[in-house]
């Protein structure tokens, strides 16, 4: 292992400072789920490593129709304690208890494909993060976050510190389909939040898990979507074009034909959902 | 004798239970020295290479760095990693540091220094220098001509193709009405064991090796330690305590066994050594893949007249129980359905440079099974014939060869056919696949084994048993068996207590150290109750007569009048004095020494099963559920029925893994494992278990057995694939001959099949 220096700062400033300080050379830790596991192994080996747990930024608000999450708060307590059911599935469909108890809301943000079942759902709901460094604060949309695997819009000296949601005003669904019923990576995870009013969709938005470089939006299904009378014949073509819209990969668990062909289904599995609870409604 | 038991035959909670469910269970890993040192072992990246050169020289600078072994620091002996006494089919060709990696992961040197982060970072200063060889991980690539030579083999067969025949097989296919020849694939489960590889080296003053380890067989390490370090026997001494598992992947002994005792004996302190989880999955065992071409004939009426099948294993780098599991695989194949005994069967094993494979629960015969019970529902399909009826049809049993040679001596096989056909209800349930509609469909399968406990003829059994009585009516037993998890010592414990007519509570077993305890062959092929639990019998017995003729003495009657109940001897029912009572000193003298040993080497039983499976299939995505599924063993006597169910649940577990989700996925190019770890190397949690119904039928007791029992370690794993793969034949008309049946795979089949793209 070649971590040589572990630091906890006291406050987000000392974060800033020491992010500040060595820049790059400085590996940025929540949790530490994701980036233990290959320290451990010898496939990353950063020197000086900064854990934010310590650092306050684990508050979880809500204001003006918006909730407000902490980068640190850990994926047990959005589990418990969120008031967005969709996150709390997601996070109720994350890992295993021992990972979601240090795991965080913002690490997930920077767990690579098929990991980031959260991240998903945040997507869907129009989440926006706040990023910090030495300039002071910017807001970028989730769905702009990410640039590629593990590469984001994010500068040097920046933190996560927050993610931002408005409180959803449609209805939500979410399914991870993995090979088991639990502990597993998804061959994909559908979100989805749907605005319907008079029997139209007014607002709609899809995103997709474990089948792209990162967490991904299908705004082609969404138009599909949006306008329509959520029927079965509109469902079924968002499906398909949200399996035009994904850029998925093979692994141990999936092959990219597998989880293409899952897409629609699992799609137009959520959908059904949002219809049902509709007509139900 | 026809007295109720007392203590056998009653669900009884494991012995050691409190002690592991409390966290205070020691494991090999957990034992330290003062002074001791943390051992590593540097694993080649390739999976074939020359080691052409190492420089220790920045390794043994950093600070902490007491010793580093290469492959010209160790004994140069060539070893078998599997048991001794010795099999003649079994292959010496593995060393305690290689210099030439046979595998991604072969280990090329060792370090030891003072923390286990020295040790690692060690491991990265030493510079290696390799000549890359042409690699093969598939048997077709290392057979194909002009491939490299793993070990200078001829066609990188590890040993002369196994012929086993009888009958005439041209005759009987040209008897048949149909013929039908497929191949099926097995897949390359990991054992999974919750307790890595792990053990603490140390030698004392007089030059004696102390290990304690996490092994099957205790012996078997002191055998292949003292051979290969040049110690003789009374200086090697194998300690083990509590097991987390073995599943058979803890026969053999791996490369840190030898390197912990080389690099202590240099340093001259104690070294712990403990693998990684990625360590485990790319550097111990796996099951063999294996591919049988299965030919069968069979007649209008059912009855199948010949049967010849090729089976060839992939055993990796190394030979391990490849020869093992080669051969049960391909005598196994003579059994569990009858063909006229007309039979030519013939076994290969390969090396490759894929993981090596070794011993795993079902040793070679799951693999056979799921070949002989998929084809069976393929011929009943052929004939026009119901499964369940055709396999009733064909069922072994009294007075049918079994694969060691002895006639069978019940219909047993059937009589779990028909007893859990009438727990599923299979004629008022089953249907064809033709008939099933929708996106989930449900089906029924069946998968049937056989099992002998114990490996004999193929290794002479032998275990042994020492009871010690003490002043105050208390015993110890002790025995070279091994509990890896199975609840085996709960089981002798049992015996005992049985055979002496004491409470349970009174038996403490002592086991795992070679000093100690007496020589067992080891624990594995479901033989521990039956071979080594025989041994506790034979030795309780003479205890048992021992105590009646001391108490007949004392009381002034003949002994044949008493008996021991209770940890009481009575005659004709009454108390007459406890056995504390009887067994204390009296006048200051100290108590009589009762002791009994007794040896056994066994001959072989045989277990059988049937499973019914059911499973749900959506069509939509190829997902398979397993929802049910009734099992019915017949294992003789159930000596601890909550151990047995706890054997069975589990061993349906790892089935279904093996069936549905476990694959160690190797890199086509590199051979490197693609899933080393449990994140994306899955196994069924509870969550994914279906009902679980358990049936013990106890018709057919062993006459040489303890009170009748047999094994059922193995059992459970081997009906269990078959049963999924044909349920899901069944529910949906896709034949599966491969595992895992993995959504992919299902899928891109029922799409072939034109099931409609629904979404």
């Amino acid at each position: 292992m070649s971590v040589q220096n572990y630091y906890l700062p006291e406050s987000l400033g000392e974060a800033l400072e020491l992010l500040a300080r060595y820049g790059p050379d400085l590996l940025v830790i929540a949790g530490g789920t994701v980036a233990m596991p290959l320290i451990n192994e010898g496939v990353s080996t950063p020197v000086q490593v900064m854990g934010l747990r310590r650092t306050g930024l684990d508050e979880m608000a809500r204001s003006n129709g918006n909730v407000k999450i902490g980068a640190t708060t850990t994926l047990t307590r959005l589990l418990e304690e969120s008031p967005v059911p969709l996150l709390r599935t997601a996070a109720r469909n994350t890992a295993a208890w021992t990972i979601r108890n240090m795991g965080t809301v913002g690490g997930n943000l920077f767990s690579p494909p098929p990991a980031g079942d959260v991240a998903v759902a945040l997507l869907a709901l129009d989440a926006e993060v706040t990023l910090t460094g030495s300039g002071g604060e910017r807001v970028v949309p989730l769905a702009r976050f990410w640039t590629g695997f593990m590469t984001n819009v994010m500068q040097a000296d920046e933190l996560v510190t927050a993610i931002t949601l408005p409180v959803p005003t449609g209805k939500t669904a979410y399914i991870k389909y993995g090979r088991k019923q639990a502990h597993t990576p998804a061959v994909v995870t559908v979100a989805a939040h749907l605005v319907v009013e008079g029997g139209r969709v007014q607002q709609a938005r899809l995103a997709l898990g474990a089948v792209g470089p990162h967490p991904l939006r299908c705004p082609q299904a969404e138009a599909v979507l949006t306008g329509s009378e959520l029927s079965e014949d509109a469902i079924t073509e968002a499906a398909q074009t949200a399996a035009g819209e994904c850029d998925p990969f093979t692994d141990a668990i999936a092959s990219e034909w597998y989880r293409r062909k899952m897409v629609p289904v699992y799609v137009a599995r959520a959908l059904r959902q949002i219809a049902q609870e509709e007509a139900a409604s | 004798m026809s007295r109720g038991f007392s203590t056998i035959g009653v669900g009884h909670p494991r012995i050691d239970a409190i002690e592991k469910v409390t966290g205070k269970a020691r494991y090999a890993a957990d034992f330290s020295l003062p002074g001791m040192l943390y051992g590593k072992i540097k694993r080649s990246p390739h999976a074939h290479a020359r080691v052409l050169s190492i420089d220790a020289e920045k390794a043994l600078a950093l600070e902490g760095v007491k010793a580093v072994l290469t492959p010209w620091d160790v004994p140069r002996v060539l070893h078998t990693g599997a048991p001794a006494p010795r099999l003649g089919s079994l292959r010496a060709d593995q060393l305690v540091l290689t210099d030439v990696a046979r595998f991604v992961g072969d280990g090329v040197a060792a370090v030891a220094a003072t923390t286990e982060e020295i040790a690692e970072a060690a491991l990265d200063l030493i510079e290696v220098q390799y000549e890359i060889l042409p690699a093969v991980f598939t048997v077709e690539e290392a057979r194909r001509p002009g491939a490299p030579l793993i070990h200078g083999t001829e066609g990188n067969l590890v040993m002369p193709p196994i012929i086993v025949q009888a009958g005439d097989v041209e005759a009987g296919f040209a008897e048949a009405d149909l013929v039908l020849e497929a191949t099926y694939h097995t897949g390359r489960p990991s054992h999974c064991y919750m307790e890595p590889n792990a053990c603490l080296c140390y030698f004392d003053e007089s030059g004696t090796l102390t290990i304690w380890a996490s092994t099957q067989c205790a012996f078997m390490v002191r055998g292949i330690l003292s051979e290969v370090l040049g110690l003789p026997l009374h200086k090697v001494r194998v300690v083990v305590k509590h097991m987390g598992g073995g599943f058979g992947a803890k026969q053999d002994l791996y490369q840190h066994e030898f390197v912990c005792a080389l690099l202590a004996r240099r340093t001259g302190r104690p070294v712990k050594m403990v693998y990684s989880r990625k360590e485990v999955f790319m550097a111990t065992k796996t099951r063999h893949p294996v591919s049988i071409t299965l030919k069968q004939g069979v007649k209008r009426d059912g009855t199948i007249t010949a049967r010849q099948a090729l089976y060839v294993s992939n055993t990796g780098g190394y030979a391990s129980h490849g020869p093992g599991i080669t051969a049960v695989g391909t005598i196994d194949m003579t059994s569990l359905y009858r063909c006229n005994e007309n039979w030519r069967l013939e076994g290969r094993s390969v090396y490759t440079n894929a993981p090596i494979a070794g011993a795993f629960r079902g040793y070679g015969a799951v693999q056979s099974f799921f070949a002989l019970d998929v084809q069976m529902d393929e011929l009943a399909e052929m004939v026009g014939m119901n499964p369940l009826d055709f396999r009733l049809k064909n069922a072994v049993g009294e007075g049918d060869p079994s694969p060691s040679g002895h006639r069978l001596r019940a219909d047993a096989l059937a009589a779990c056919l028909r007893r859990g056909a009438e727990e599923v209800r299979w004629h008022e349930r089953w249907q064809p696949p033709e008939v099933k509609t929708g996106r989930v469909r449900w089906g029924l399968g069946i998968g049937t084994e056989m099992h002998s406990s114990g490996a004999y003829p193929d290794i002479k059994e032998q275990s042994n048993a020492i009871l010690k009585m003490n002043e105050d009516g208390t015993v110890q037993l002790l025995t070279g068996a091994a509990d890896l998890g199975t609840g085996a010592h709960t089981v002798l414990a049992q015996i005992a207590a049985e055979e002496l007519g004491m409470p349970l509570a009174n038996i403490r077993v002592v086991s795992g150290d070679t000093d100690m305890v007496p020589f067992d062959i080891g624990a594995y092929a479901s033989r521990t109750t039956y071979v080594a639990g025989s041994a506790v019998q034979r030795a309780a017995a003479e205890l048992r007569q021992r105590l009646l003729a001391l108490a007949g003495e004392k009381l002034g009657c003949e002994a044949t009048t008493l008996e021991i109940r209770d940890g009481e001897i009575r005659r004709q029912g009454q108390v007459l004095l406890s056995v504390a009572e009887l067994v204390r000193g009296e006048g200051g003298r100290p108590a009589v020494a009762l002791m009994a040993q007794a040896t056994y080497e066994a001959k072989v039983a045989y277990s059988f099963a049937a499973h019914f499976a059911e499973v749900e299939v959506d069509t939509e995505t190829g997902m398979v559920r397993v929802t049910k599924v009734v099992a019915v063993h017949e294992i003789g006597k159930a000596i601890n029925p909550l151990g047995v169910e706890g054997q069975i649940e589990g061993g349906i577990q790892q089935g279904i893994g093996h069936s549905l989700t476990e694959d160690l996925v190797l890199d086509p190019e590199t051979g490197a494992p693609l899933n080393a770890g449990f994140v994306d190397y899955k196994m069924p949690l509870a969550p994914d278990m279906p009902e679980i119904r358990v049936i013990i039928l106890e018709e057919a007791p062993d006459p040489d057995s303890p009170f009748g029992a047999k094994g059922v370690g193995e059992d459970p794993i081997m009906a269990i694939g078959p049963a999924i793969a044909n349920a899901v034949y069944n529910a949906t008309g896709v034949r599966f001959r491969e595992l895992p049946i993995t959504p992919d795979k299902l899928l891109a089949r029922l799409r072939e099949q034109g099931e409609t793209d629904t979404a």
